[in-house]
């Protein structure tokens, strides 16, 4: 079972958002997300689920495409930050 | 590390979603992009509260909040930087909305709300249990997470 990440681009001439993806967040309540540097990277902090994911990126379009790794962490996970 | 200054929020009766907003939730703090701003959105208030940083840089002055959506929830925000203009995304747990404002910057902060919209997009319905959740902003888009059943988690 998986909760949802929704993204949306953002158009910077007027600040308007659109729609453009749902992905599953790769398990249960999605505490707290980061994105790399390169931004090729989201790492996901699933509370519930004692786990961290990371979901591959395509920068150019922005969509997230699959699922790259995964570990679990005791206890309740709530924030997933990059060290680069 | 010792802390300089702390204040007390206050509610005085609860918000339309009383079970939720019994009192002030304020869910984080952010600075705003030039570092002179503490921006605390509070879901049991719907209110962002608002707190110009002191000239010392350790303490700060409450200034006029954004007032949200009633019931709404406000729980985090994000800024966008432009060329042309400031912006900043309010993610709204309880109604599941992003309301994206334009930032000013003159003798004091104000916003202008330009839309809101549901997260699931224009024109789409959210299940039910849904609560939004985090905001983070890459260069070219914006993210954010729902939860799709919250009935197990308070927070």
């Amino acid at each position: 079972m998986s909760d949802a990440i929704l993204s949306f681009s953002v158009d910077h001439s007027s600040g308007n958002l659109s729609f453009v993806q749902e992905f599953p967040a790769g398990g249960r309540v999605p505490r707290q997300f980061s994105i790399n540097k390169a931004g090729d990277l989201l790492a996901v902090g699933l509370q519930s689920d004692g786990r961290v994911v990371l979901i591959d990126r395509d920068v150019k379009s922005g969509l997230l495409k699959r699922f790259a790794a995964n570990a679990l962490v005791e206890g309740e996970v709530t924030a997933v930050i990059f060290d680069e | 590390m010792a802390p300089v200054q702390n204040e007390t929020f206050t509610l005085a009766e609860p918000g339309p979603n009383p079970d939720r907003q019994d009192a002030p939730h304020p869910h984080e703090a952010i600075l705003d992009p030039t570092g002179e701003y503490i921006i605390v959105p509070d879901l049991g208030a719907d209110l962002v509260r608002i707190f110009q940083v002191d000239k010392d840089g350790l303490t700060w002055t409450a200034v006029d909040p954004l007032v949200a959506a009633p019931g709404s929830g406000p729980r985090h925000a994000t800024f966008l930087v432009t060329d042309d203009a400031t912006y900043m995304y309010l993610v709204a747990e309880l109604a599941n909305t992003i309301t994206g404002y334009q930032v000013e910057y003159e003798s004091e902060l104000t916003f202008t709300e330009l839309f809101a919209v549901n997260t699931h997009g224009e024109g789409s319905s959210v299940p039910n249990g849904t609560t939004a959740a985090e905001i983070a902003l890459s260069v070219s888009c914006l993210f954010f997470f729902f939860y799709s059943d919250c009935r197990s988690f308070h927070h």
